[in-house]
């Protein structure tokens, strides 16, 4: 009896049709865990090297951890994987709301799709039946409507789902499926991928219990979870105003990127335009509070915005990255214009950070004189101007005109109109996300390197620093045990599908007495926890490594390690020695600078990466 | 000497006020005097503040002047 899992994964591929189901073993489930620990070692057996990410060989997983449907807390989250097709590597994203725990519960752990379907569909999953169905019908609605139609068509009123709109069908590389309305995988191009299926949509509906292994300890963790969330200065400040709570302080201190990325916040933007997206101000649009799955924080919030030149019935309150990208990043303050591209992104699929991100950059490109009006389709996207920005990502939805380029991000779109490689904000393609690691060094090191860069979801030596003030987090020496330390628990953490948020208010011991009390694995066992860590991150490098990327192939926008250094502003000189922080994580985790290899022995050591090291060193060094 | 206070992000419901500080007065002094108006948990939370003088960030051993405006933000990461 496997405990804390669904016991089996689904695998449908769309160019023949064919549906399948396999247990997940003892093995997998004890060495990987689940989500993208999953993700990693069923894509590396299943594709091949050099596979298109827009082909039928890519393979496109949902997946879900031990803790999602349990009765832990936290656990609403779910992560799709993919080879992506902007960065040419391994991909993985996650996102909240109750998708992944109904996908678990009608009988999944993990769905993976392969192939490539002729004509539009949809996968229906109802208690363990599952079917392709025809979504012609589907085809060009956006995110919301498809929830809605297929609410209708299958009869099912508490169905979930995770589609794309019109960006992923498109092809859009920023695009991303949307799940529950309003929640998104958002980061990696997976809307593209689904698009390239023509998948529009996986359709949910499940009512299975997951036996855990041992219920009352759950009860007990989430009664300790509970009263350390009580105390909580910094759970009362998410649960009150979201992730949205720091958005005017991060655009001052130095946390959020500022005019894409070369900006001062209290020089470009100013505390008064700062102050009109702080989470307070923004909160007078609040309906009701929003919770994912067994969440007891609940960051999300639904609006109705009432006033402004965009009104909204009904949206939801944006998340602080996406307040970021579009506001201080774009130099706009425009409250209704943010909650408006907000909006729009939930409803054509599109990846909010890149999407703000590529409107900066297209904005800093207008102001040198390298994009012209009429490349804007008689757009004058002049910073901080609102219209413009919701007009221009119309356009981006809709692949029409100037957004038919900007869609697939500030790589393409440099490459297509020859001009702006200056301006772009990326790391190994993709754009830098919301937090600014001359701010937080540590994350200089996980945006560039990790197997999936460019991300403040993955671990490392960043992650405490991003609320921290203490200058020693300028000092680059001896960084490798903790960069090692917290990517390791970072992988579990995400493996498990339990919110990062888990970490921000519960006590540290939580996560994994979690894992052991659903599993009844002895995740509690530090070393154990450590070495799965590890082998799952292993595993994601792998998948780059067998597409040929050296370590030398990664890099990472200059402005955004201060080279050069900012002239004044909190960050003023600051220049991340990125190259130290970089050479000390390789050195602990054991990892050749040069080829990107790890060490055989390291490998053995951590364990159950026998084809990995068959792959790296060939199958005598197995033996 | 008078130095006002404003507060963003975490504490942004904390109302801008004023405070009498004696001439000399540092950060570090202004945190000590700050203590008795607050809870250990919010002052925790300020403790971890980046603090801006004049556009510019100031340490502990920052001499404070006459009429400065300390901006107290309440860093976070996530989201």
């Amino acid at each position: 009896m496997l405990y804390g899992y669904a016991g089996k994964m689904l695998f449908v591929d769309l160019s023949s049709g064919k549906i399948e189901e396999k247990d997940v073993t003892k093995e997998l489930a004890e060495n990987f865990i689940g989500g993208y620990g999953f993700g990693a070692k069923i894509l590396y057996e299943m594709m091949p090297a050099g596979a298109d990410p827009l082909g039928p060989e890519n393979v496109l997983g949902f997946t879900t951890g031990p803790v999602s449907a349990s009765r832990a807390f936290f656990g609403g989250r779910f992560t799709i994987v993919h080879k992506s097709p902007v960065t040419g590597g391994w991909n993985d994203a996650n996102s909240g709301g109750y998708f992944g725990p109904e996908l678990k519960k009608a009988g999944y752990d993990a769905l993976f799709v392969s192939g490539i379907s002729e004509k539009p569909v949809y996968i229906y999953i109802n208690d363990g039946k599952v079917e392709i169905r025809d979504a012609s019908h589907l085809w060009g609605m956006n995110t919301k409507e498809v929830w809605e139609a297929l609410k209708e068509e299958t009869k099912e009123p508490r169905l979930r789902i995770s589609a794309i709109g019109t960006a992923g069908e498109r092809l859009s590389l920023i695009s991303c499926p949307i799940n529950d309305g309003h929640r998104a995988p958002g980061r990696g191009g997976g809307g593209a991928v689904m698009g390239s299926k023509k998948l529009k949509a996986i359709a949910v509906r499940g009512t299975k219990e997951i036996a855990v292994a041992d219920s009352e300890k759950i009860t007990e963790i989430n009664k300790k979870v509970s009263a350390s969330l009580k105390v909580s200065e910094l759970g009362k400040a998410f649960g009150t105003y979201g992730t949205g709570v720091g958005t005017a302080a991060s655009a001052l201190s130095g946390d959020s990127p500022v005019k894409n990325w070369g900006g001062v916040g209290l020089v470009d933007y100013g505390e008064e335009e700062a102050q009109k997206l702080a989470g307070a101000t923004l909160d007078r649009y609040k309906v009701k509070k929003y919770n994912c799955a067994n969440c007891p924080l609940g960051c999300g919030a639904v609006y109705k915005v009432d006033d402004g030149r965009w009104p909204l019935e009904e949206t939801e309150r944006p998340e602080y990255e996406t307040a970021a990208s579009f506001g201080s990043t774009c130099l706009c303050s425009e409250e209704d214009a943010v909650l408006m591209c907000n909006e729009l992104c939930n409803l054509y699929g599109l990846d909010s950070i890149s999407a703000g991100m590529t409107i900066a950059w297209a904005m800093e490109c207008y102001e040198a004189g390298l994009l012209t009006r009429e490349d804007l389709d008689g757009i004058d996207l002049t910073w901080g101007n609102g219209e413009a920005m919701v007009e221009i990502l119309h356009k981006m939805g809709k692949g029409e005109g100037c957004g038919a380029v900007l869609t697939n991000g500030t790589v393409y779109a440099a490459k297509h109109w020859g001009v702006g490689e200056e301006f772009l904000q990326t790391a190994s393609g993709i754009e830098l996300p919301m937090h600014d690691p001359k701010f937080a060094p540590g994350l200089a090191r996980t945006y560039k390197y990790d197997p999936t860069p460019g991300r403040h979801t993955k671990g490392g030596a960043g992650f405490p620093q991003m609320m921290s003030t203490d200058p020693s987090k300028y000092i680059y020496e001896g960084t490798g045990e903790l960069d090692v330390q917290i990517t390791a628990n970072t992988e579990v953490m995400n493996a498990s599908s339990i919110c990062m948020f888990n970490g921000f208010v519960a006590p540290p011991e939580a996560q994994n007495e979690y894992l052991t009390a659903i599993t009844g694995v002895d995740y509690t066992d530090e070393k154990k926890a450590f070495n799965t860590g590890m082998r799952i991150y292993f595993m994601r490098h792998a998948f780059n490594l067998r597409e040929g990327f050296k370590p030398a192939d990664f890099d990472i926008a200059p402005r955004s390690i201060g080279n050069p250094p900012q002239e004044e502003g909190p960050l003023k000189g600051i220049t991340v020695d990125e190259e130290l922080l970089s050479k000390n994580f390789f050195e602990t985790a054991k990892i050749d600078p040069e080829s990107g290899k790890p060490d055989i022995e390291y490998l053995k050591e951590i364990g159950h990466l026998d084809e990995l090291i068959e792959d790296l060193y060939g199958v005598t060094e197995l033996a | 000497m008078e130095v006002k206070l404003k507060f963003l992000g975490r504490l942004g419901n904390e109302k801008p006020y004023s405070i009498e500080l004696e001439e000399g007065t540092d950060l570090k002094g202004l945190l000590k005097i700050m203590e008795d108006k607050y809870s250990f948990g919010i002052m925790t939370t300020i403790r971890e503040s980046v603090f801006l003088v004049n556009k510019s960030k100031i340490e502990l051993n920052t001499v404070l002047k006459d009429g400065d405006e300390v901006m107290i933000l309440s860093v976070l990461g996530g989201g």
